[in-house]
């Protein structure tokens, strides 16, 4: 008989933790009774949610309406709240085993309590990068670190024939996730005639840059205006830099890129070395000169481009985001 | 201030200048400076903040008042390179054999995302567009607050020059010799060549 795993979170098209449980909700119902269980009725009614479900072919439960007594893990995911309001200790009276992910590189409000409170039977971990943060605070519970898991069938390798170039991302509309300097930072790359592209652009961002004149060449587009693939297929370069306000845990975004062809230049550091061969599937950029010399070799070299677009897309396929060895990771991480 | 206004004005130069001081400065728009509590090479701050931000330009070209202008210096904006922020970048930091200022200096610069290469700043001659104000700021806090975490009192010039290479994209842009032309402090660099020139006291 399958072990039962309650997965608490909102699948989603948008944002790391939304499309990473999207993704588990295909990968673990193969090995696990696995069940979506959802905080608000409202979210029963999110299209997201009901095409998430329906692909998945998961149960799907309401908090609220979980019976007093249970067995089994709540798999908890970026649930920002678990713990300030009392969910946590609510699941353990149940008799459920708290397995938690926070995804994030600060903690939750009440984490660090409740893991004082011994609510936490597992952590899991995205990366090293992101262990090493928590490692104090999460000393004696048992963990696991388990890298993220992209569906590849939804992110396919498009072959590129751009005029010019065109550069660009996509991440949430977090304005940290950007750098202060971003639209110049693109800017002073100096590629000829380049195109930018950029998805999950929001009003904040707008205020963020409203010292900037973007012009003819900016396509700024609002979150979830393309599909995700058909946007970074449209993109050559997927170059990435955030600001001194922010930490990645993982980057999921840069391997959804690199499985569609696009190439990653993004910064050394954080988990980005584990993700991006330098050279080989991207560039790992330590200053500003660096992103700028990246861009320029592949901005003139075509063949090189073409290459390294191809490569990025099969090592991501291959090595990042291998469902069966994913599937391994987690029968074992869910299983002890 | 004044001698700045009066060179300014000899040369051809017929721009508004607005003064943050205790007196009046002829040929000035002035601004009471006093009661500002914060270290006095770091008020600047609290000037740009509290004050020039709201007035009704576009960009602010912050000289200090030992400056002179030895001819027309053209279009000063075309140092900003499309950045919202020009701070002339002066020597590079040395992380290994710098002095313990410098490493410790390095340490809050890396801490706080300047992307390899970190540059001591002069704060004696920068450009900031208005609509940036605030977010060199709080760029500058953020750097001020990183440096007092790690033991270190920024000046006003670190502050500046960690803010402005966090927001200028690409600091190369940014070197004082790049642009010795426009400005220079007297004695360092190519200062013969600068229009604007920062005299030593």
């Amino acid at each position: 008989m399958k072990r039962k795993v309650y997965l608490f979170g909102s699948p989603g098209k948008v944002g790391g933790a939304s499309t990473k449980i999207w993704d588990l909700l295909t990968l673990l119902r193969e090995d696990f009774d696995l069940c979506l269980v959802l905080r608000h009725k409202r979210l029963l009614k999110d299209r997201e949610i009901q095409e998430a479900v329906r692909e998945s072919g998961v149960r799907v439960e309401l908090e609220s309406k979980l019976p007093k007594r249970m067995e089994g893990i709540a798999l908890v995911i970026c649930e920002l709240d678990i713990f300030e309001s009392g969910r946590a200790e609510r699941l353990k009276e149940r008799g459920l085993k708290l397995y938690f992910s926070n995804e994030m590189m600060w903690k939750f409000q009440g984490e660090e309590e409740a893991v004082q409170q011994g609510l936490v039977d597992k952590v899991f971990f995205l990366s090293e990068y992101q262990a090493e943060a928590f490692r104090e605070l999460y000393k004696g519970v048992p963990e696991a670190v388990i890298d993220n898991y992209v569906e590849p069938s939804r992110f396919p390798f498009a072959a590129r024939r751009n005029a010019g170039i065109v550069l660009g991302r996509l991440s949430r509309p977090d304005p940290v996730k950007f750098s202060e300097d971003f639209p110049v930072f693109y800017e002073a790359l100096e590629l000829p005639e380049a195109r930018y592209r950029v998805m999950a652009w929001s009003r904040q961002l707008h205020e963020k840059y409203a010292w900037h004149r973007f012009g003819s060449e900016w396509e700024l587009l609002g979150a979830g205006v393309v599909a995700a693939a058909d946007f970074l297929r449209s993109l050559d370069l997927f170059v990435y830099s955030f600001g001194p306000f922010f930490k990645e845990s993982w980057g999921r975004a840069v391997v959804e890129a690199m499985l569609t062809g696009a190439i990653p230049l993004v910064p050394a550091g954080c988990h980005f070395g584990h993700l991006v061969g330098e050279g080989e599937s991207g560039y790992l950029c330590g200053s500003f000169a660096t992103y700028q010399e990246a861009a320029q070799r592949l901005y003139w070299d075509f063949d090189l481009r073409r290459r390294m677009s191809e490569r990025c897309a099969r090592y991501a396929r291959e090595k990042l985001c291998d469902r069966a060895s994913h599937r391994a990771m987690w029968a074992k991480a869910l299983s002890e | 201030m004044e001698r700045c206004i009066e060179t300014a004005r000899k040369v051809g130069v017929h721009r508004e200048f607005c003064v943050f001081s205790d007196r009046q400065v002829v040929g000035a728009i002035c601004y009471e400076a006093g009661g500002v509590e914060a270290p006095e090479d770091r008020r600047f701050w609290v000037y740009l903040s509290a004050g020039v931000k709201k007035f009704a330009f576009d960009y602010a070209v912050w000289l200090a008042p030992e400056t002179v202008f030895r001819r027309v210096p053209g279009a000063v904006l075309r140092v900003l390179e499309g950045a919202p922020v020009h701070v002339p970048l002066v020597r590079k930091l040395k992380p290994e054999h710098g002095t313990d200022r410098e490493k410790q200096l390095c340490a809050v610069y890396g801490d706080g995302g300047v992307r390899g290469e970190a540059w001591l700043a002069d704060n004696g001659f920068w450009i900031v567009r208005l609509k940036a104000v605030e977010h060199l700021c709080k760029l500058a806090a953020h750097g001020i607050a990183l440096g007092k975490g790690l033991g270190l009192e920024l000046t006003g010039a670190e502050s500046l020059g960690y803010a402005g290479q966090i927001l200028c994209g690409d600091p190369a842009k940014h070197k004082r010799e790049r642009h010795a032309d426009l400005w220079g402090r007297e004695g360092e660099g190519l200062w013969r060549e600068a229009a604007i020139l920062l005299e030593a006291k």
